[in-house]
């Protein structure tokens, strides 16, 4: 097989893994979703590396994974990423926070994308005479970035709040699908998951997405996005795997190990099943 | 289990193993020994780091591996013990990156003996020479090999070429000890591979050492080398497996996936005894 790419945020950069380490100077975050650099150590990162789930499907098909050196992310960040990986190779230090790495589009297998949260993404729009983005999240409306000059643009066109929340998960069904439809006209199958289901309508209404999205079997049960996977079994999350940590676990949100094991057997089970047909 | 290091040449690094992936405009006309690394793309180099026996037997202990290479440098390829000793040092007190307690193994590849330098005193000047330029690899052709110092060296002493090489290789042979003692002194597990015979007499003779060295164990048989074990199942050279069971040239005569396979497992059976 050839080469594995992955695109998504913290949950595949494999954030806290580092706990189920016995590396020392491991030091926990103020709070459950926070990062901090200097508290990463190399070897921290490294370990994490070697736990996370793209490594892990990437062994199990004897082959390499590739993944973006930033932690976090969108999917504006991801589409950036591969953009980089796959099209900068002129210019070797373009997008270095992402990758410096360089691949051909026949270098790769599959392009599999965790999705993160919808409103990481910026919206773009035409405003007081030129391109302008925000980026806000529904359930706090007062905060954000650049949300005066988009409130106004929704006056301005006579929107409501509800009115951009539709066309903002618009634009980005709509970027998912033409950036698929992109990478498999070159000759690489595109998978995704997801965390968060803001974009799960959208993507159930649509064959060619529908197809490629890959949902989380557990025990029998079936868990569209891993959010739910983590509310319904506890252990899912770092701060809830009392087998492995016992009473005192580490503060923090992320995918557990054992998380990070399921999704990999999940992409793998469907790999596999595409390879048999 | 905390990081592990691994230190080697060619047979560390994986040299050949991207002719086993998918990926296209692999160079099977160019290799054997030699190494262009201008035709060695990072897909490829990821590829045979996925393959290779120090991410096998780190994946094994679920932890992290640490080989003289990283994708985008290409530097990585070939060595010697003076490289590999070279760059530990240069891991821990140049790069200071990782502290020895990131790690809870070193496992050092012995490559050819003679790549590393001889080195004596001749009128109160330390001089470093190779004495043969057998097995040599690309990036030291360069390198002096006998110098005049060294001819002044054995006339002065009246000593033959055969004192000198085996002086070479007394002097490996306690940098060695003195530098496995070192790192188990900073509470790392040393384990030792051979890919030749130079040192094997030295090595089952000292305690130290013997007790670091990892035996191969393959189809019921204990190999102490890689060559060894490489005479036995002709299929573990690439060049080999791809002319028998391929049936076209790949001019590549390192251990192949499958020989890379045995010497991982090989490691991980020996490092279970440890615990």
């Amino acid at each position: 097989m050839k080469g594995l790419v992955f695109g998504g945020c913290s949950f595949t950069w494999g954030q806290g893994l580092y706990f189920y380490s016995n590396l020392p100077r491991l030091k926990e975050p103020e709070q459950a979703y926070a990062y901090h650099d200097h508290l990463v150590k190399k070897a921290h990162v490294l370990y994490k590396d070697c736990i996370r789930y793209p490594r892990l499907v990437a062994n199990h098909f004897d082959t390499y994974e590739t993944f973006k050196l930033a932690n976090g992310g969108s999917e504006d960040e991801t589409f950036q990423f591969l953009d980089v990986l796959f099209h900068k190779k002129d210019n070797p230090t373009f997008g270095s926070h992402l990758t410096l790495e360089r691949m051909d589009y026949s270098e790769a297998e599959y392009i599999i994308v965790q999705l993160s949260q919808l409103w990481r993404n910026k919206y773009y729009f035409e405003y007081d005479g030129y391109r302008q983005s925000s980026m806000l999240w529904p359930n706090s409306r007062d905060i954000g970035d650049n949300q005066e000059n988009l409130f106004s643009w929704l006056i301005d066109n006579n929107l409501t709040f509800e009115d951009w929340v539709i066309l903002h998960k618009d634009e980005q069904y709509k970027r998912l699908k033409k950036e698929f439809e992109f990478y498999e006209s070159k000759g690489i199958k595109c998978r995704f998951l997801a965390w968060e289901n803001d974009l799960l309508n959208h993507v159930f209404n649509d064959e060619f997405l529908k197809e490629r999205f890959i949902p989380l079997e557990y025990n029998g049960e079936k868990f569209n996005t891993i959010r739910e996977l983590q509310t319904t079994h506890k252990d899912m999350s770092i701060d809830g795997d009392h087998e492995y940590f016992g009473d005192k676990t580490p503060a923090d949100h992320h995918p557990s190990k054992k998380c990070h094991e399921l999704i990999a057997k999940n992409i793998i089970n469907r790999i596999n099943k595409e390879l048999s047909k | 289990m905390r990081g592990m290091l691994f230190g080697g040449c060619s047979f560390t690094w994986g040299q050949g193993l991207y002719f086993y992936s998918d990926l296209k405009k692999l160079p099977y006309g160019t290799q054997n020994y030699g190494f262009n690394y201008k035709e060695v793309n990072e897909s490829m180099l990821k590829y045979k780091n996925a393959v290779r026996f120090p991410r096998l037997v780190s994946q094994h202990f679920e932890t992290f591996e640490i080989v003289r290479d990283d994708v985008g440098k290409l530097y990585g390829n070939g060595g010697s013990e003076d490289e590999t000793f070279m760059y530990f040092d240069y891991l821990f007190n140049v790069e200071r990156k990782f502290k020895y307690e990131d790690f809870d193994y070193i496992i050092i590849q012995l490559s050819n003996i003679w790549r590393n330098d001889f080195v004596f005193e001749l009128n109160g000047i330390e001089y470093r020479t190779k004495i043969m330029d057998l097995f040599l690899y690309d990036h030291i052709e360069k390198d002096v090999i006998f110098t005049k110092e060294l001819d002044e060296y054995c006339k002065l002493n009246n000593y033959t070429f055969e004192d000198i090489k085996d002086f070479l290789i007394l002097q490996q042979f306690k940098r060695l000890k003195q530098k496995v003692i070192f790192y188990q002194q900073k509470g790392l597990k040393v384990k030792i591979l051979n890919w030749l015979n130079d040192l094997s007499n030295l090595i089952n003779n000292d305690d130290v050492l013997k007790s670091t060295n990892v035996d191969l164990i393959y189809d019921d048989r204990t190999f102490f080398t890689i060559q060894d074990l490489m005479e036995y199942n002709k299929n573990f050279e690439i060049e080999y497996d791809f002319k028998m069971n391929r049936g076209y040239l790949c001019q590549d005569k390192h251990p192949n996936v499958e020989c890379h396979k045995v010497i991982a497992n090989s490691i991980i059976e020996n490092i279970k005894k440890d615990k």
